[in-house]
């Protein structure tokens, strides 16, 4: 149930008060950076689709038929986004894991293993809609419903996307014999 | 409840990556969200400029149609005016007076609204006082910390009386002097402050830089006599305090024009080169050399710094808007002078004008005979 106080910020979503639409944004900003970085694993491009996704709600705000799915609404915006930032990475860069590398190097982790890489390999093999699924619920500890209302789509359709994604990752699994020896 | 295998290494692969995730700054967030928005805002006005740009040709039409098959009314087109929207600066609004007032507000403004600023939000408090780095900009040429500066209710805050920027890793001072600070109050607790540090353009930029500071309070009068004389104001001081943060290697990427430019002018009976700018997102440099053509003695020097007294330099968009950067510092050399400027470099402007005082030492009847009279050198 939304406060009198929350009702009335959403008011502003839609209008020309910046202030609170960013402040709208704000609110949900551990969440976007988070998802963002489970996409694209890479500091400065989590952190420019942040900004392309506030820049396109505020441009589409007007599109926004139920204001109280604004967190919704503007995930997906982000979703969008970190897909067309992928599809221009594999555009880009003849190979794919080059940019992946060099943000792991980046990020520090100097140990990061073989399965690191192994996996964002395969993630990116599976289906989109499945790797939503398992982006959303294993990297961002979103809930079935959460996922739903993002993907909008109905719950038993994401635990359907999450089995199949799930099986997907499985098949690959073992097609790389060497994972557990890692 | 089991878990999959597949599952596992989900999970495995989703703490690594969490474990990342920790270490981004949730000021660079909201920076990144209040950049979409300008972006936006962007977007929104080169719309506009297309929706002016058919305007336009379709009132090209009408006129040329009315000129064909004569007037259809007494109508004229009005010219439309656009006036630049005010750009949103989020969690650094509260620095909008402090730039608005400061003698380096243009390159503080011009910062922010290019995004060329890091958030930073650490903070360090000991006793009554607390003081917050929000947000750094640096370039090979200047560092500039806004800060926030605040008591608790127990005393009023009077002052920032010293602050120092060393290098993080070498704690070797940023650079001589040119530190000041300058704050616009809020209320009687809080002060906005920036501090600057000029630095010689050819040593790398740290990778982490400390704040060190000292924040002064008015003590409370105590006395409840009015009728007793006044005592002086007591004021009492922190401890040294100090804020470290890591500086974004985005400003390590050089963005400096120099740009030479060898022109003699005679002023007051001596002969001055202006022989170089150096423009960088923070500062403005220009250089001086008197009497290039001979070797003067430090009498001369002094007399000549009399006569060239640069006071500002006219910076022109492309779409003709003009902003003042102000003189901020100048320095001596072997063999002249170099004055520093505001910048507005990220602007993109199209042309930079030098104003000097034309005659030295005249008095003028009202500023616009001065403004008249005043030596104008172009840079580009």
């Amino acid at each position: 149930m939304e406060t009198k106080a929350e009702m009335k910020k959403m008011l502003f979503v839609q209008s020309e008060d910046e202030t609170a639409f960013v402040q709208s944004i704000m609110e949900h900003q551990d969440t976007l950076i988070s998802i963002a970085y489970s996409y694209l694993r890479n500091r400065h491009d989590a952190l420019e689709a942040v900004q392309e996704m506030t820049c396109r709600a505020w441009i589409k705000r007007r599109s926004l038929k139920n204001e109280k799915a604004f967190k919704s609404w503007i995930i997906r915006i982000l979703i969008y986004v970190c897909i067309d930032e992928q599809r221009h990475r594999k555009r880009a860069t003849p190979l794919p894991s080059e940019g992946l590398e060099e943000a792991i190097s980046e990020s520090g982790s100097a140990g990061c293993s073989d399965n690191r890489l192994a996996m964002w390999s395969m993630l990116e093999k599976i289906k989109p809609k499945y790797r939503h699924v398992l982006l959303l619920k294993y990297y961002n500890d979103m809930t079935s419903i959460e996922i739903a209302s993002i993907l909008g789509k109905p719950e038993g359709t994401i635990k359907t996307w999450q089995h199949k994604g799930l099986e997907l990752l499985r098949k690959q699994m073992k097609n790389r014999g060497d994972w557990h020896d890692n | 409840m089991t878990t999959s295998p597949e599952e596992q290494a989900l999970f495995a692969d989703a703490s690594q990556v969490k474990l990342e995730r920790q270490q981004l700054n949730p000021a660079d967030t909201a920076f990144a969200i209040q950049r979409g928005l300008a972006k936006a805002r962007t977007r929104r006005m080169t719309g506009h400029v297309q929706l002016k740009w058919i305007t336009a040709m379709l009132v090209t039409a009408l006129a040329a149609g009315w000129l064909l098959l004569g007037p259809l009314g007494s109508s004229a087109p009005q010219q439309a005016t656009y006036s630049a929207p005010t750009q949103y600066w989020g969690v650094l609004e509260p620095f909008r007076e402090l730039a608005e007032k400061d003698v380096d507000g243009n390159t503080i403004a011009s910062a922010i609204n290019n995004g060329y600023v890091q958030l930073v939000d650490r903070s360090v408090k000991s006793g009554i006082y607390q003081l917050t780095v929000n947000a750094v900009m640096a370039d090979e040429n200047k560092m500039i910390i806004l800060y926030t500066a605040q008591t608790d209710a127990s005393q009023e805050i009077y002052s920032v009386p010293k602050t120092s920027m060393v290098n993080g890793m070498t704690n070797q001072s940023l650079g001589n002097g040119g530190i000041s600070s300058l704050y616009s109050s809020n209320g009687k607790y809080t002060l906005y402050g920036r501090s600057t540090v000029e630095m010689d353009g050819n040593t790398p930029l740290p990778g982490q830089v400390k704040f060190n500071f000292r924040i002064s309070s008015v003590v409370p009068d105590l006395l409840t006599d009015t009728n007793k004389v006044k005592k002086d104001t007591k004021y009492q001081f922190s401890k040294p305090m100090e804020v470290s943060f890591d500086l974004d290697p985005k400003f390590s990427v050089p963005k400096t024009e120099k740009i030479k430019l060898n022109q003699l002018f005679t002023i007051g009976g001596h002969e001055v080169m202006l022989s170089e700018a150096v423009v960088s997102p923070l500062v403005t440099r220009v250089r001086f050399i008197y009497e290039p053509n001979q070797k003067i003695d430090y009498k001369t020097k002094l007399s000549v710094s009399d006569v060239v007294k640069p006071t500002e330099i006219v910076s022109t968009s492309k779409d003709g808007q003009k902003t003042k950067l102000s003189s901020v510092s100048g320095n001596g050399t072997e063999d002249g002078m170099i004055y520093s400027f505001s910048s507005n470099l990220l602007d993109a402007p199209q042309s930079l004008v030098l104003k000097l005082h034309g005659e030295p030492g005249k008095v003028y009847d009202d500023l616009q005979e001065a403004e008249k009279h005043k030596l104008e050198l172009k840079i580009k």
